[in-house]
């Protein structure tokens, strides 16, 4: 190396050290200043692990502040994730192994808890890993004690309480307060893109499934707490950032419009007569009731079965409550339980419990739907209130023989002279045969559906907007929906109708037959529900109400504090006009011997009523249900009607017993047995019984005093 | 000094020689001529190096881990202690005894390759474990090499042969053969550019120069293509060229993954950085091997753009001081000295602060005198001793 050589090739050294030191620093300044902002936003996120902690949700309590849905402790077992992932495998099988054997201690072998269970849990992506995965529930006292005196033998295990919905009266009011279960995988997909932003969801909450549960979800759920912690590079907790803790904050309490007593006295009734109504012909399995208040449209009872005991469907449903819920076996698979119903012959299939008959069963509601006829009737000038026709027993719709032409009362008797009143009285099927016959052949006058109009305007044929989910609306059927339905049911399949399209033409033609099947409750359909609301709206003079089963919401244990109040809300109000007191006198002569000389359909169960403390009126009705396969008419539906008189009357209520018999057979004596304590105030000091016990035979056994006979 | 009779002075006394007068006097005294620039910068690089290791390792809550900090001060103090040592050796001494040094290098390269006497670190067997202590030879076999050069290389004076320029391939081969046999490859390729420069200063043809670097990509090749490497070093060398690529950076193990919180890490602390001691990505843990090779990430987060920007150029700094001792030196020998330290030092500070920001490979280089580690903060304070050494003497 010459020296001026070295120099130069030094220099060289010198160019590349420069120019390593220049992409340093542009570097440097691409990722901290330019890039930066990003980079630390990114960071942030990478910082910290947010964990949700679950506020309880609120109690549901009756108008009298009993409690009806509360909370209460269950003992879950738990295991660290992240805790559980740092272990050696041959420990994890060990522990896995040792924690199912004591978990399955004292559950039968289906119920018993498996490695293959625990493992497919720690798995489920629905539990956070940064919270403690629960592997067990409603674990006993002995197995609490085991796991924490021997919590070496269980590393990672922890045993914590968790807040659980609590039944104190069983089943009382199941299908109106509903029950709560893991959100659905659709819901959660829903909420993912869309989540609720003061009280958002995690994928292993809860939410109200059916009844008040669901509807007032918004109100009964909690606002969840929340603790956001320090994570390593690992996930590891290194500690909490106590400045962001949010405790959690528990959900409203609902007060409901119901009047629990009512409630236990309108569920004793209904299950009471049916099985007092039980017999050869008459299976009397099903029914619905519907107590409401008509001076604003609350609802103080709401009563179906089957029923079933929300109490068994928390912390999940397991397949054999699933099937019992359908009216199935409770022994049996649950991977296809719809096809395996499907697969029944129709009289064969079950009776499912989760149903609310009460404002789910659209039944026919035969001649309590008098009422509304008679309301179309005045209103289109068809008939008015003193008219009186001759009715001997039978009304010819058409000359000559053809089935459907000869029209008969039910048990084929005479009523003589009939007007209006004494036609509701005794239930006089010939006085509204000829309504539905005139007003078909008037139909150039008032329309093809000019019944259907006014009827409609009672409420029937739409939901009544209740408080409640899957209310249905059952159906008026007119021309137009007839032709219709025939239309949709040809484009679906023209196999219905051998591919004829005249033959679904002809199918879906409105005959005069159809108007007067109409006019005594037959070809339409209407729940509960809506027949003790048209009710309602006649008892009070004509404010036809949205029933609600809300009375009002306070803070959790505030209970002067309202949140939010209940408020009438009118559908739409009625003129009654001066038929008003027609119709009164008609209803009240079919409970009440005293009034009139006609003989009521209702007044041997009313036998003895205190109508002096609560003057009533009401109405039977038998419905048909068709022909079996054999061409035997199929077992009646029992219903009844009954409403309080007077300037401000409290009471309405109605009862749909399916397979029951005649109105006064089976639905009038519930309803007898639902407002016999009302009016002689025996309610006031009634306590309901521990669990909400009800002994159907007994109840049936202690009632059968009461008449069953009378008529439709 | 040699010793001559002087008769007694007029007052009965000799004048007593006071102490330094030698340094008083003379002005070529090496003592008049310490680089303290570049000792000024040492000791703050260093010091800086401390409270980052710090930083990075005492925990995110109280009660704090001074354990690192006391294990790096105290090899501060020997560091320190050494380089002041060599300082005070003539580097000429070196000239001598160059074989000795050379050969008891490769000796502790030989030695760490047998199981038993060096133990093996995930996957590299490359330590001795001396009591509490790990002295890795690799990191003292870079300075060996730059100094068996520096000899061999002044003992030619500039003729060259190709014989000759043989005999330096092969004292710069035989170290990087041992080292890769562990294997070690971030040591390898600073030994690779150390050479390099090393051939280039001392006179070796351009021409020759581009067949070596041809021989080394396909060296490369082959090592990247063969199975040399362990999986997670070809993971580590490669991840830069594909920074984006998702589906290796789900573990918390993977190159990918240490890469991206580096980079997260720096990006964060933007202009002004985050405060010493409050930034998230250090103080939990992001990084891993922060205090080590990803030591320069606690700076990025922490002082930002201002503190990593400082810190570069004060080994910019340090870096123009070797460099220009390596001009002013007074023989060829100290200039290749100097020249293999200053190479040795850039290559590694560029490779680790770049692998941080994502633009060279991850390999395990340290950050000189920044990183954790003792093995590599001894070699870096007995370099800039030999510097120091260099440039005292650059008169006499």
């Amino acid at each position: 190396m010459s020296g001026d050589d070295g120099r130069h090739r030094l220099g060289l050294v010198a160019v590349m050290a420069l120019s390593l030191f220049g992409a340093l620093f542009a570097r440097l300044w691409f990722l901290q200043v330019v890039e930066g902002p990003s980079l630390d936003a990114q960071a942030a996120r990478n910082a910290t692990r947010t964990v949700v902690i679950p506020a309880p949700r609120g109690r549901i309590l009756d108008r009298n502040a009993i409690v009806m849905v509360d909370n209460r402790e269950s003992i879950v077992v738990s295991i660290s994730w992240q805790d559980y992932m740092d272990l050696k495998p041959e420990v994890q099988r060990h522990l896995l192994t040792k924690l199912a054997t004591t978990l399955s201690k004292g559950r039968t072998p289906d119920q018993a808890v498996t490695t293959k269970f625990l493992r497919t849990r720690l798995n489920d992506s629905r539990f956070s890993h940064f919270r403690p995965v629960p592997v067990a529930d409603d674990i006993t006292y002995d197995q609490e004690i085991i796991l924490r005196e021997e919590a070496d033998q269980y590393p990672t295990v922890s045993v914590d309480r968790q807040t659980v919905r609590r039944y104190p009266y069983g089943s009382l009011a199941a299908h109106l307060l509903g029950y709560v279960g893991p959100l659905s995988d659709t819901q959660w997909q829903k909420l993912s893109k869309d989540n609720d932003k003061t009280k958002p969801y995690v994928q292993t909450d809860e939410v109200g499934k059916a009844g008040v549960e669901a509807t007032y979800e918004q109100d009964l759920r909690g606002t969840p707490g929340r603790r956001v912690y320090e994570v390593d590079r690992r996930n590891r907790v290194v500690g909490e950032i106590t400045s962001d803790r949010v405790e959690p904050k528990p959900g409203d309490d609902l007060y409901l419009s119901i009047d629990a007593r009512v409630q236990y006295k309108a569920e004793a009734a209904l299950q009471g007569r049916l099985v007092a109504a039980r017999g050869s012909h008459t299976p009397a399995q099903s029914g619905g009731v519907v107590v409401l208040d008509p001076r604003n449209g609350q609802v103080r009872a709401m009563a179906s079965f089957p029923t079933y005991n929300p109490a068994d469907l928390v912390g999940g449903i397991s397949c054999p409550v699933w099937r019992d819920l359908q009216g199935l076996d409770p022994a049996g698979s649950c991977k296809d339980v719809d096809a395996e119903i499907k697969a029944m012959a129709p009289e064969a299939r079950p009776v499912s419990k989760l149903i609310n008959r009460a404002l789910a069963g659209a039944y026919a509601p035969a001649s309590t739907f008098k009422l509304a006829t008679a309301y179309a009737a005045l209103n289109l000038g068809l008939i008015t209130p003193q008219d009186t026709i001759s009715d001997p027993g039978e009304y010819r719709l058409c000359p000559g023989s053809q089935p459907g032409c000869l029209k008969r009362n039910a048990g084929h008797a005479a009523h003589g002279t009939v007007d209006l009143r004494k036609a509701l009285t005794v239930s006089s099927d010939v006085y509204f045969y000829r309504i539905g016959d005139i007003a078909w052949k008037q139909r150039g006058r008032i329309g093809d559906d000019g019944l259907q109009r006014y009827i409609k305007q009672l409420g029937y044929g739409s939901r009544t907007g209740i408080d409640l989910p899957a209310e249905s609306p059952g159906l008026v059927p007119t021309p137009k929906t007839e032709a219709d339905t025939a239309t949709a049911l040809f484009k679906a399949d023209p196999g219905n109708y051998g591919n004829d399209p005249a033959e679904a033409k002809a199918a879906g033609r409105w005959r005069g037959g159809y108007s007067a099947d109409l006019a005594i409750g037959q070809k339409v359909t209407a729940t509960p529900l809506q027949i003790a609301n048209a009710y309602a709206s006649l008892a009070n003079g004509g404010n036809l109400w949205t029933p609600g089963v809300l009375d009002h919401t306070t803070p959790a244990r505030q209970p002067t504090k309202i949140l939010r109040q209940f408020k009438p809300k009118l559908i739409r109000r009625i003129d009654w006009g001066t038929a008003r007191d027609t119709f009164l006198a008609g209803f009240q002569g079919v409970v009440d011997h005293s009034v009139t000389s006609d003989s009521g359909t209702a007044v041997l169960p009313f036998q003895n009523f205190p109508f002096s403390s609560l003057p009533l009126a009401g109405k039977t009705g038998t419905a048909q249900t068709g022909l079996d396969k054999l061409n035997n008419k199929k077992p009646e539906n029992s219903l009844f009607v009954g409403f309080e008189l007077g300037a401000d009357p409290a009471w309405a209520a109605s009862a749909v017993l399916e397979g029951a018999g005649s109105g006064a057979n089976a639905a009038a004596p519930t309803i007898r047995l639902i407002l016999e304590p009302i009016a002689s105030h025996a309610i006031d000091s009634f306590m309901i019984p521990a669990l909400g016990a009800i002994d159907p035979t007994q109840v049936a056994a202690a009632t059968n005093g009461i008449s069953t006979a009378g008529s439709d | 000094m040699a010793t001559t009779y002087r008769p007694r002075p007029a007052n009965g006394r000799h004048r007593v020689r006071p102490p330094m007068a030698n340094f008083r006097r003379n002005p070529a005294s090496p003592f008049r001529h310490v680089d303290v620039v570049l000792v000024m910068c040492i000791a703050a690089v260093s010091l800086f190096g401390a409270v980052m290791v710090y930083s990075a390792t005492r925990g995110p809550t109280e009660p704090y881990n001074a354990t690192f900090l006391k294990k790096v001060l105290v090899f501060l103090v020997i560091g320190g202690a050494l380089m002041a040592a060599v300082a005070l050796i003539d580097y000429r001494k070196l000239r001598d005894y160059w074989p000795f040094v050379y050969g008891g290098s490769l000796l502790l390269l030989v030695m760490v390759l047998v199981p038993g006497i060096g133990s093996k670190v995930s996957g590299t067997q490359g330590w001795f474990q001396i009591g509490p202590f790990q002295l890795q030879p690799s990191e003292l076999a870079k300075l060996g090499l730059i100094i068996g050069f520096a000899g061999l290389a002044s003992q030619f004076r500039g003729d060259l042969d190709n014989t000759r320029v043989a005999m330096l391939l092969g004292v710069c081969g035989v170290p990087m053969f041992l080292v890769m046999l562990q294997p070690d490859l971030g040591t390898t390729l600073v030994s690779v550019a150390v050479s390099f420069a090393l051939l280039l200063v001392v006179g070796v043809r351009p021409r020759l120069l581009g067949a070596l670097a041809l021989v080394a990509i396909l060296g490369t090749t082959v090592v990247l293509t063969s199975g040399v490497l362990q999986t997670y070093q070809k993971a580590r060398l490669t991840t830069f060229i594909d920074q984006n690529n998702d589906h290796v950076s789900k573990g918390s193990d993977n190159a990918s993954f240490n890469l991206e919180q580096a980079k997260l890490a720096i990006g964060s602390g933007g202009v002004w950085g985050k405060g010493l001691f409050k930034g998230p990505q250090t103080r939990l843990s992001k990084v891993p091997e922060q205090q080590t090779d990803f030591i320069f990430t606690a700076v990025g987060e922490q002082l930002g753009f201002v503190g990593s920007a400082g810190l570069v150029s004060l080994l910019g700094v340090i870096v123009w001081r070797v460099w220009r001792t390596a001009q002013l030196a007074r023989d060829e020998f100290g200039t290749l000295l100097c020249t293999g330290v200053m190479v040795m030092f850039l290559v590694q500070a560029f490779e680790n602060i770049g692998m941080t920001m994502g633009i060279m490979p991850i390999t395990g280089i340290p950050l000189p005198f920044v990183s954790y580690g003792g093995s590599a903060l001894l070699t870096m304070f007995l370099s800039m001793g030999l510097v120091l050494s260099v440039h005292m003497r650059r008169f006499t």
